[in-house]
C-alpha cells in the first residue's frame, strides 16, 4: 500500500509539473483528491492494514494530500496571474492621446486690463461708479468748461443723437455724475466706453473705453502732489516698479494746472527708440486739479473744495504694455489673437 | 506751430542746447513733436554785384557779365538770363559750387549727389562761374530769369549763410488754450520766460506820413462791437505787385504757407511774427471807401478767396463796403476784392475778432484758414496796431508801398481790465509745493502779467492783454508750475480715513456673469456699438424699442447704435471661420441701445453665439456639438448661478425673435416678464452667413438678472436624515405638448411626501402612438420624521398617478 501511494504522488507531481495547464490541474484535483479520488479509496482501505502500519500510512495519506493541495493552490495561483497579466496587456492605452475636451472659455483682454486697473485703485480706496454712455451735452462739455464752440471740442469729434443728446466723448462725465449726487471726501474711478467720430484703425477706434478717476476733499487736503503721488503709484503697479514716470504740463478744459502724464518708454526703457520718436516716454494719460468752473458747475464752492482727476484709455494702455501696435486687434475677435491671453484669463481669476 | 530758430534768434538770444530748449517746451505744456533740421542745398555760391553786363562776342543771346564777389574775387561769367544787367545783386556759383537742384533743375535735390561745377568756354569765352536761377537753387520753380537779390546783400557773403538755409525748425504742437503761442514772438517770450532771458522785442518806426495826392480816408463802421471790438484799417498805394524777396518766401515756406505775392505775404508774415492776422483789400474794389463790420443778415451767398462759393447764415461777421461783402470777418478774404497783380493801391485790414463767432462760421464752411485758427483762440486783444505798423513797414520795403490816408482805429469795445487776487497760501495748497513769493512774481512778470504785492502773502495780477486764458487763480498756478516744470511738486500720497467702499452689486454680478461664461467654455468677445440698419432690422433685440439712429454716423454702416449684441457676435463667427476656425463659442457682455418713450436709451445685455464642436470628446468618443440642448445648458447655469433658476420659464419664441429657427429657439421669462432669448439661428440667417452647421445663440437682460438674483436668499438646511424612495412614472402626451407642463401639472398636485420629480426621458417611436410622446418622471418621497414604508409610498404615487393622468388626459405608458 505504501508503494501504492508513493505511485499516486509521483504520478501525481509529474501531472503538476510547471506548465500544467488548467485542466490538467483539475484532472488531478478529482482523480486524487475528489470524493471518490484515489487518496479517499485508500482512506477506505485502511482498515485492512494491520493496526501497528495505520498510523504511519494515515500520516501519509496527509502528507502526499496536502503538498498536492499546496502544488495545487501554487500552480493556480500562477495561472491567475498569467491570466491578470494577460489581460493588463491588452487593456493597455496610449496614454499619449489627448483627453476630452472640456469646454473653458477666457476672457478679453482688454476686460483684463480693466479689471487689473481697477482692482489696483480699489487696493487704494477709490470706489467704481459706472455711468450712462448716452449724455446730454451738459454733462459731457458744459459742466467740464468746455463753452459751446471752444476749440476744445474739436480735439473730440462727438457722435449726436437725436434729442439734443450724445454719445459721451469720455467718462468725465462720470465726474459730473457723481459729484451732482454726493458730497466730498470722493475718491471714485468710472470706467466705461467712449465714442468718437474715428474711423476703425490702427491707433483708432469709433468706440473704445476709458477709466476716469477723480479725489475730491477740502481745498488743501487734495493737492497736485497728491495727483502726482496717487498716478506715479497706480502706473508702478501695473507696469512695474521700474518704470519711469514724469508729469507735463498740457491742456484740458476741465482741469487747471493740466499735466500730461508720460512713462519710460517700455520698448527701450527710456533710451529712445523709434517707438517713441527718440524721447525715451511714452504718453499714458491725462490729469490735473479739477478746474473751479467744474466745481461750480456741480454746486461746489471752490475755496471750499479742490481735487485731482485723471483720465486714461484702456485700450491705448492695454497696446502698451501687450506691446502691441494695433488697436483693431481688439475689436476683430480673431481667436488667433484673443487665445493668447487663455492664462492671463486663469491668472486674473 | 513751426518755429525756425533762425526767425527765434530775432527775438531771444539762447544759448541752451537744442535738446535742452525741446525738453523744456514740451515739459512746459508747448510739446515738440518734431525737429526738422534743413540744409542747403548749394554750396560754393556767393552774394555777388553784377558790375556791367555786355552783349557775349558771339551769342546775341548770351551776355559776358563782370562779377563782384567782395572778398572772393572778380568773375568774368557767361549768363543767358533776360534779366542779367548790371547793378543788380545775384547769385554765383564758382567754379567747384555743387548745386543740389542741377545746373538745369535735373538734379536729385541732394547736395551730396550734385557734380562740381567745372570752368567752360561758351561759344569761344571763358566763363568762370555762371549766375544761378531760383530754380537752380532749388529754392522754387522759378527759371525765367536769375535770382535777384536785395541791393543791401553784402557781396562775397555765402549765399547759404545770407539766406540762413541751416536752420532748424521746430514743430510745437499748440493747445487750444494758447493762441497767443501762434506766433514767433509769442513763442520766443514763452522761452525766454523759461530761460530767464531777456525778450527783444520789435522796434517799429512810427507810419511814415502821407506825402503827396489826395489822401484817402477810410470809413469804418463797426456795427457789431459784441462781435468785433476793434478794427483798424490803412490805405496805401504804390504798390507794385511782385514776388517777394526770397527771404521771406523761404521763411513763410518754413512755417509752411505757401508765398502768393510781396502784399499777401507781408500780412502773412506779420501773422506769423506776431500773432495778428492782417488782410489787404484791393482799395479799387471798395465802394465809397467804407468797411463796415457787420452780420451777414440778408446777404445769402459770397465768394471767398479761393473761388467757392459760400453760403452765409445771418449771424455770420462779414466786412463789407457800402454795397456788398468783401471778406468773411477773420475767416476768408473775398474773390471780389483779392489783391493781384494790377493792384496799386489796398486797405490794410487788422482787427479783433471775438473767438466764438469766428470758431462758429469756420467750422460750419469746413473753412480753418491760419488767421480762422488764429481768431478762435483768441489773439492779443491789444495788437492790433503794432501789427499794422510793421505789415506797412514791409509793404514799404517790398511792394514799394506807403501810406495814403490816415490809419483809421475803431475802438468799439475797450477790454476790460482783469484783475486776479493770487493767495500765496491757496496757491501752495493747490500745487502742494511753496513757492516763494518773489519766484512767483518772477515767473507771472516774464509771462507778461503786471505783479503788484497786496498785503501778506497776497499778490494782485493784471494778465497780459494777449492771455485770455488767465482768469482766476488756478490758471495763475499753473502757470507759477510749469515754468519751473512739474517735477518741482513732490509726489506725495493722501492720508484718507480708513474706509471700507460700499459694495457694488452690478460690478460683482458681471463678474459672476464673466465667471460663469468662460467656465461654460465661452470665449469674450468686443464688438463696436455701431451696425447698419439692417443689423437692427434683422436682430431688434429685446424690449429695446425704435433703433437709436446717430445724427452723424461715420457711414451708412455704421449708423445705427446695436439693439442686440448678436449682429457683433455672428460677425465675429464668421471673421473667424474665415480664418481657419471651425468652431466658435463666444459671448459679451455689454450696452444695447433703443429708444423708450422716443428718448435715446441703454441698457444692459450679456449674449453668446455657439458654432461647431463644443466638447470634443477623448480620441474614438463622439464630440457634442453645439445645438439647442447645449446652449439651453449654459442658460441654465447661469441661471443657477444668477440664483434664479426658479423663476425662470421658457416657451416658445415664435415672432418675438425672427431671426432664430421658428422651432427651435425659445423665450426666457423672469416670474412671467421676458428677460431674453435663446435658440438656433434661422436657416435663412445661417445660410445668409454660409455657416454649414446650427449656430446657437443666447442674449439676456442682465440687469433684469441682477434685479433677481439680488434678493434675499433662502436659508440653510441640513441634510435629509431619511432615505427618499423612488417611483418611476411614464405619461403618454401629445408630441407638442411641453415637457415643463407635465412637471408643472404635477407640481401642482404636490402630493405631501413628495420630494421631488425629474425628468428624465423623453420617448417616441415603437409601442408609442403616432403623434405622442412619452415622457418619463422620476417622483422622490421622503419622510422627514421616519423612513417611509413602501405600503404609504405606493399609496401616494399611485394617488398621484391618478391626478395626473386625469389633469393632463395623458396615458399610463404601459
Amino acid at each position: 500500500m505504501r508503494e501504492q501511494l508513493e505511485e499516486i504522488r509521483r504520478r501525481a507531481l509529474a501531472e503538476l509539473g510547471d506548465g500544467a495547464v488548467e485542466a490538467a490541474i483539475e484532472n488531478v484535483r478529482v482523480r486524487v483528491l475528489g470524493r471518490t479520488g484515489e487518496l479517499t479509496e485508500i482512506m477506505r482501505a485502511m482498515r485492512t492494514v494491520p493496526n501497528a502500519e495505520r498510523p504511519a500510512l494515515g500520516r501519509l495519506v496527509n502528507e502526499i494530500k496536502s503538498e498536492l493541495e499546496g502544488r495545487i493552490a501554487t500552480l493556480s495561483d500562477a495561472l491567475k496571474r498569467a491570466a491578470m497579466e494577460h489581460a493588463l496587456g491588452a487593456a493597455q492605452i496610449d496614454v499619449t492621446l489627448p483627453g476630452m475636451h472640456i469646454p473653458r472659455g477666457w476672457l478679453h483682454p482688454v476686460t483684463l486690463s480693466r479689471e487689473r486697473m481697477l482692482e489696483i485703485f480699489a487696493a487704494m480706496g477709490f470706489e467704481v461708479v459706472e455711468t450712462q454712455d448716452v449724455e446730454d451735452d451738459f454733462h459731457n462739455f458744459g459742466a467740464l468748461n468746455f463753452p459751446a464752440d471752444h476749440p476744445a471740442r474739436e480735439m473730440q469729434d462727438t457722435f449726436f443723437l437725436p434729442g439734443g443728446l450724445l454719445l459721451r466723448t469720455h467718462t468725465s462725465n462720470g465726474q459730473i455724475r457723481v459729484m451732482e449726487q454726493r458730497r466730498p471726501p470722493l475718491a471714485i474711478v468710472c470706467p466705461g466706453n467712449c465714442y468718437r467720430r474715428d474711423e476703425l484703425s490702427v491707433r483708432a477706434s469709433p468706440m473704445f473705453s476709458q477709466i476716469e478717476g477723480f479725489m475730491v476733499d477740502r481745498a488743501g487736503a487734495i493737492t497736485m502732489g497728491h495727483l502726482k503721488g496717487v498716478i506715479s503709484e497706480f502706473l508702478r503697479a501695473f507696469f512695474g516698479q521700474g518704470i519711469g514716470v514724469r508729469f507735463r504740463a498740457s491742456f484740458f478744459p476741465f482741469t487747471e494746472p493740466s499735466a500730461e502724464v508720460d512713462i519710460s518708454c517700455l520698448l527701450c526703457a527710456g533710451a529712445g527708440c523709434r517707438v517713441c520718436k527718440q524721447s525715451g516716454w511714452t504718453e499714458i494719460l491725462g490729469s490735473g486739479m479739477i478746474h473751479p468752473n467744474v466745481l461750480r458747475a456741480v454746486g461746489y464752492d471752490p475755496a471750499e473744495y479742490q481735487g485731482f482727476a485723471f483720465g486714461m484709455g484702456v485700450e491705448r494702455t492695454s497696446l502698451l504694455k501687450l506691446g502691441v501696435d494695433d488697436l483693431r486687434l481688439f475689436f476683430e475677435n480673431d481667436l488667433r489673437f484673443l487665445g493668447q491671453f487663455r492664462s492671463a484669463s486663469e491668472a486674473a481669476s | 506751430m513751426k518755429l525756425p530758430l533762425s526767425w527765434l534768434g530775432e527775438f531771444v538770444t539762447l544759448e541752451a542746447p537744442l535738446d535742452e530748449l525741446c525738453r523744456r517746451l514740451t515739459m512746459a505744456g508747448l510739446e515738440v513733436e518734431n525737429v526738422a533740421r534743413i540744409a542747403p542745398r548749394f554750396d560754393g555760391v556767393y552774394v555777388a554785384k553784377v558790375i556791367h553786363a555786355e552783349r557775349h562776342p558771339n551769342a546775341d543771346r548770351l551776355s559776358l557779365c563782370e562779377v563782384d564777389a567782395g572778398e572772393a574775387g572778380r568773375f568774368k561769367v557767361v549768363c543767358g538770363a533776360p534779366n542779367a544787367r548790371g547793378g543788380i545783386t545775384a547769385a554765383l556759383a564758382r567754379v567747384g559750387a555743387r548745386l543740389g537742384a542741377g545746373a538745369h533743375g535735373e538734379g536729385s535735390g541732394k547736395l551730396a549727389e550734385a557734380v562740381p561745377l567745372q570752368a567752360a568756354v561758351i561759344r569761344g569765352v571763358q566763363s568762370e562761374g555762371m549766375l544761378c536761377s531760383e530754380l537752380e537753387l532749388g529754392l522754387s520753380k522759378e527759371h525765367t530769369g536769375i535770382l535777384e537779390l536785395p541791393g543791401d546783400a553784402p557781396a562775397g557773403m555765402l549765399l547759404a549763410d545770407y539766406l540762413q538755409m541751416s536752420d532748424t525748425v521746430l514743430d510745437i504742437a499748440i493747445t487750444p488754450n494758447r493762441g497767443d503761442c501762434l506766433s514767433i514772438l509769442g513763442l520766443a517770450r514763452e522761452i525766454a520766460a523759461l530761460f530767464g532771458l531777456p525778450l527783444k522785442r520789435p522796434r517799429l518806426k512810427p507810419l511814415e506820413a502821407v506825402a503827396g495826392g489826395d489822401p484817402v480816408t477810410i470809413a469804418v463802421a463797426i456795427r457789431a462791437p459784441e462781435l468785433c471790438p476793434r478794427y483798424a484799417a490803412l490805405p496805401m498805394d504804390r504798390i507794385k505787385i511782385a514776388p517777394s524777396p526770397i527771404a521771406i518766401r523761404r521763411r513763410l515756406e518754413l512755417c509752411g504757407m505757401r508765398a502768393v505775392n510781396n502784399v499777401v505775404d507781408a500780412t502773412n508774415y506779420v501773422m506769423l511774427e506776431l500773432g495778428q492776422p492782417l488782410h489787404a483789400f484791393d482799395l479799387e474794389q471798395i465802394s465809397r471807401h467804407e468797411l463796415v463790420v457787420r452780420r451777414a443778415d440778408h446777404d445769402r451767398e459770397f465768394t471767398t478767396l479761393d473761388n467757392s462759393r459760400r453760403a452765409l447764415e445771418a449771424g455770420d461777421l462779414i466786412i463789407a463796403d457800402a454795397t456788398q461783402p468783401l471778406a468773411i470777418a477773420g475767416v476768408m478774404g473775398g474773390l471780389n476784392s483779392e489783391v493781384g497783380a494790377a493792384t496799386t493801391a489796398i486797405v490794410l485790414e487788422s482787427a479783433y475778432f471775438e473767438p466764438m463767432t469766428i470758431a462758429r462760421t469756420a467750422r460750419r464752411m469746413g473753412l480753418r484758414s491760419e488767421a480762422s485758427y488764429r481768431f478762435e483762440r483768441g489773439i492779443d486783444r491789444a495788437g492790433q496796431g503794432r501789427a499794422l505798423a510793421r505789415a506797412a513797414e514791409l509793404i514799404g520795403r517790398t511792394a514799394g508801398g506807403r501810406p495814403s490816408g490816415p490809419l483809421i482805429d475803431v475802438a468799439a469795445r475797450p477790454a476790460t481790465p482783469r484783475t486776479i487776487n493770487l493767495d500765496l497760501g491757496a496757491l501752495a495748497a493747490l500745487l502742494g509745493v511753496v513757492v516763494p513769493a518773489a519766484e512767483v512774481e518772477r515767473r507771472l512778470i516774464a509771462l507778461g502779467a503786471t505783479v503788484t504785492p497786496a498785503g501778506a502773502e497776497q499778490l494782485t495780477v493784471v494778465p497780459p492783454p494777449f492771455r485770455p486764458d488767465l482768469n482766476e487763480p488756478a490758471d495763475l498756478a499753473e502757470e507759477v508750475a510749469r515754468i519751473a516744470g512739474l517735477a518741482e511738486i513732490p509726489a506725495t500720497i493722501p492720508a484718507r480715513p480708513a474706509i471700507v467702499n460700499p459694495p457694488n452689486p452690478a460690478r460683482a454680478f458681471a463678474r459672476r456673469t464673466r465667471d460663469v461664461m468662460i467656465g461654460c467654455g465661452l470665449v469674450e468677445a468686443k464688438t463696436i456699438g455701431f451696425v447698419a440698419p439692417a443689423d437692427n432690422q434683422r436682430c431688434p433685440g429685446c424690449g429695446t424699442g425704435a433703433p437709436l439712429i446717430v445724427t452723424n454716423p461715420l457711414s451708412a454702416e455704421l449708423s445705427e447704435m446695436r439693439q442686440s449684441l448678436i449682429p457683433g457676435l455672428l460677425a465675429a463667427l464668421r471673421f473667424n471661420l474665415n480664418r481657419e476656425a471651425n468652431a466658435v463659442h463666444a459671448f459679451e457682455l455689454g450696452k444695447v441701445f433703443g429708444t423708450v418713450d422716443g428718448r435715446p436709451a441703454e441698457f444692459e445685455r450679456i449674449a453668446a453665439v455657439s458654432y461647431g464642436d463644443y466638447a470634443l470628446g477623448a480620441i474614438g468618443q463622439p464630440s457634442i456639438k453645439a445645438g439647442f440642448g447645449t446652449i439651453k445648458g449654459i442658460v441654465e447655469a447661469y441661471l443657477r448661478a444668477a440664483g434664479v433658476p426658479g423663476n425662470a420659464e421658457f416657451a416658445p419664441a415664435g415672432a418675438l425673435a425672427p431671426y432664430l429657427h421658428p422651432g427651435r429657439s425659445a423665450i426666457v421669462k423672469l416670474d412671467g416678464i421676458i428677460a431674453g432669448v435663446l435658440g438656433e439661428l434661422h436657416p435663412e440667417q445661417a445660410l445668409r452667413l454660409e455657416l454649414s452647421d446650427p449656430c446657437v445663440l443666447f442674449e439676456l437682460d442682465s440687469q433684469k438678472l441682477l434685479a433677481y438674483g439680488s434678493l434675499p436668499r433662502h436659508g440653510i438646511v441640513a441634510p435629509p436624515k431619511f432615505p427618499a424612495i423612488r417611483r418611476d412614472l411614464a405619461l403618454v402626451v401629445d408630441r407638442e405638448f411641453p415637457a415643463d407642463k407635465v412637471l408643472k401639472a404635477i407640481a401642482e398636485i404636490a402630493p405631501p411626501l413628495l420630494e421631488s420629480v425629474d425628468l428624465f426621458d423623453v420617448y417616441e417611436g415603437e409601442s408609442i402612438a403616432p403623434g405622442k410622446k412619452s415622457v418619463a418622471l422620476a417622483c422622490r418621497y421622503r419622510g422627514t420624521d421616519r423612513t417611509l414604508t413602501d405600503e404609504e409610498v405606493n399609496r401616494a404615487h399611485a394617488a398621484l398617478v391618478e391626478e395626473a393622468r386625469q389633469r393632463l388626459g395623458a396615458e399610463l405608458r404601459q
